[in-house]
């Protein structure tokens, strides 16, 4: 591949400056994305110790409805009906009291049947730290509203589109000799620079899928105001709006047990996971959710079809894998190229580290500019760091480094917030950790505070296996020796990387001349 | 993007105006492309329709492209140009189109 020199030196000052603008926030982005690939199990993990109503068998579930709607008649405007309850929804039947869902999920009814029959319910909120997380990702690390959110996050997919075009162009003519140059040997900034582009090219097609789908997910509001006027008003069916559901009249909605035998004829290849009722003006709709461990899925949580709750009937089968249209099935793989959710397990880890990758991949690159700035720097004589350098130095140790042990620290305290962690709570904790990594990095300069910062988080990360096994001791929980000995080794690397003199400088911390 | 080898190197003489035609002009051609592959493929103005909700991820990436390669215009007065010219016949078709659809 032949790319004329003057543009490839064009585009090396273009990606080192677009680079520096969205590295910061890309990295919060990335590493806390990357997190989110645990969502579920997270979430499962922060509500052990819960006690909530026992779930029911399949054939009480109707009584159970029933029970519920006399005790509190506002539950029949939407509430869910759970057949496969794990540890996050161990009840049978669960419903909101407020439709809020700001902070992530709102508070929340579970109603189970004890042994004589009557009705038990238990009010709680499920744990929101990891809906923080989520946010944290999709707001790329600033605590704005969604308004802003987007206009943000649309500016940094736009940088980081710039930043991955324009290094994909320098780095194309020597593609094949720089690649496998893992020059070990030469200085320190050599190894940086190579290592830089073996991550960035070995990662290039998650990172074209994710620019692509951050620009299409920021935009979405304005492209739909657009389509609006863009496209012309839909042609009128009227036997496809109205006519199906306009039959039920007085007719009761079937059973629990006759929906998932219905829904079973239908989609003899799946398996109902739960029921989500909802309804309008008196009238009830129903969802069917399923999951499906290694199809290609829209959300983590798994697709979904719509039924009539009248008659058993599927309306809808859009995002219902394996009965959906080629056309939707398109549309799901954006959706689920994004959240990893295809493939199951593997993908999921392959996504997280990928996404923890392209965190270091903005760490590098910001040593990278900060290296080659102090170099010209020196040249032109300047014996310490100029205003702009010192800057971007402490920027990136603290917000970067800050980031990490932010969210170790919001999964250490997990489990021991009141229900699993409220937004606010974990959102306040998750920036005053931020902050005081950051006031550490003013205070001891950027260069000198990454040993610093580096065992605080490894110390934070290595509270979380401690958390895990003291909540064990105290409440008789299980252990969970998967996340105990990631995060355990995850914590040591961190201490080593901090400690050593060796890795603390690959860290960054002598990137100099 | 011409390779004219007798032309003066590129360099980032220019690069805000570029990078302006870009942001403006890339975002109003996004949205262009957008509505003359919508009224191709028939795509309605119902968020439930599969047409409409495809194409709704096909500007993002399309103007952060032409951001992107904004920069290899040879002034700020050609990218303005260029990218008014490509504006103005993709706006004149998506126009022809609707009237002829309508």
């Amino acid at each position: 591949m032949k790319i004329r020199g003057d543009i490839i030196r064009l585009y090396r000052n273009v990606h080192s400056w677009a680079g520096i603008m969205a590295g910061l926030f890309l990295f919060i982005a990335f590493y806390a994305g990357g997190m989110t690939m645990f969502e579920l199990p997270l979430e499962n993990w922060a509500s052990q110790t819960s006690t909530l109503p026992a779930p029911v068998p399949v054939q009480s579930l109707s009584e159970l409805v029933q029970k519920a709607r006399a005790s509190d008649p506002s539950m029949a405007t939407a509430y869910t009906l759970v057949l496969h309850p794990d540890a996050a929804t161990p009840s049978s039947l669960m419903w909101t009291t407020s439709s809020e869902k700001e902070h992530g999920p709102a508070r929340t009814i579970y109603a189970g049947l004890d042994p004589d029959g009557r009705l038990v319910t238990r009010t709680r909120t499920p744990s929101q730290a990891m809906y923080f997380l989520n946010i944290l990702h999709q707001r790329i690390g600033l605590p704005l509203n969604r308004e802003y959110g987007r206009l943000v996050m649309g500016i940094v997919a736009l940088l980081y589109a710039v930043a991955l075009v324009s290094g994909t162009i320098v780095l194309l003519p020597s593609l094949v000799r720089n690649l496998f140059a893992l020059r070990m040997t030469e200085t320190l900034r050599r190894v940086w620079l190579d290592f830089h582009t073996l991550l960035g090219v070995c990662s290039l097609p998650f990172h074209i899928v994710m620019a692509a789908s951050a620009a299409g997910f920021a935009f979405q509001q304005p492209i739909m105001a657009l389509e609006k006027t863009l496209f012309l008003p839909a042609a009128v069916h009227p036997s496809a709006k109205g006519g199906v559901h306009s039959d039920h009249g007085s007719q009761l909605p079937l059973e629990p047990m006759a929906i998932v035998e219905a829904f079973n004829r239908q989609a003899p290849d799946l398996e109902a996971d739960a029921l989500v009722y909802s309804s309008r003006g008196g009238k009830l709709s129903l969802r069917v959710m399923v999951q499906s461990k290694a199809q290609i899925v829209r959300r983590p949580e798994g697709g979904y079809a719509d039924m009539n709750p009248y008659t058993g009937r599927l309306i809808a089968t859009d995002f219902l894998p394996n009965h959906q249209t080629s056309a939707f099935q398109a549309l799901t793989l954006i959706y689920a190229l994004h959240f990893g959710t295809y493939g199951g397990w593997l993908v999921r880890w392959t996504y997280a580290v990928l996404g923890f990758g392209g965190a270091f991949l903005f760490y590098s690159g910001n040593q990278l500019w900060l290296s080659a700035r102090r170099r010209r720097e020196r040249s032109e004589g300047l014996t310490a760091d100029s205003f702009g350098t010192r800057c971007l130095s402490v920027l990136t140790a603290g917000c970067m480094i800050g980031c990490v042990s932010g969210i170790s620290a919001v999964l250490a305290a997990m489990p021991f917030l009141p229900e699993g962690g409220h937004y606010q709570t974990v959102e306040a904790l998750f920036y005053a950790v931020l902050l005081v990594c950051l006031l550490v990095a003013m205070c001891l300069g950027g260069t000198r505070s990454i040993g610093s910062l580096l065992c605080l988080a490894g110390l934070l990360t290595l509270l979380i296996p401690i958390t895990d096994m003291a909540r064990s001791l105290t409440s008789g929980s299980v252990l969970h020796p998967g996340l105990e000995s990631v995060t355990l080794l995850y914590g040591i690397a961190l201490m080593v990387l901090a400690f050593k003199k060796r890795p603390r400088q690959i860290m960054g911390a002598a990137l100099t001349v | 993007m011409k390779t004219d080898v007798q032309q003066k190197p590129l360099d980032g003489s220019g690069w805000l105006g570029k990078v302006m035609a870009g942001l403006v002009l890339g975002a109003a051609l996004a949205c262009g492309l957008l509505g003359v592959l919508g009224l191709l493929f028939h795509a309605d103005a119902q968020f439930k329709t599969v047409t409409s909700q495809l194409l709704r991820w096909f500007p993002g990436p399309v103007w952060g492209l032409l951001v992107a390669f904004s920069f290899l215009f040879r002034s700020s007065r050609q990218a303005w140009l260029v990218l008014a010219l490509l504006n103005g016949s993709v706006w004149a078709l998506f126009f022809f189109l609707h009237a002829l659809m309508a």
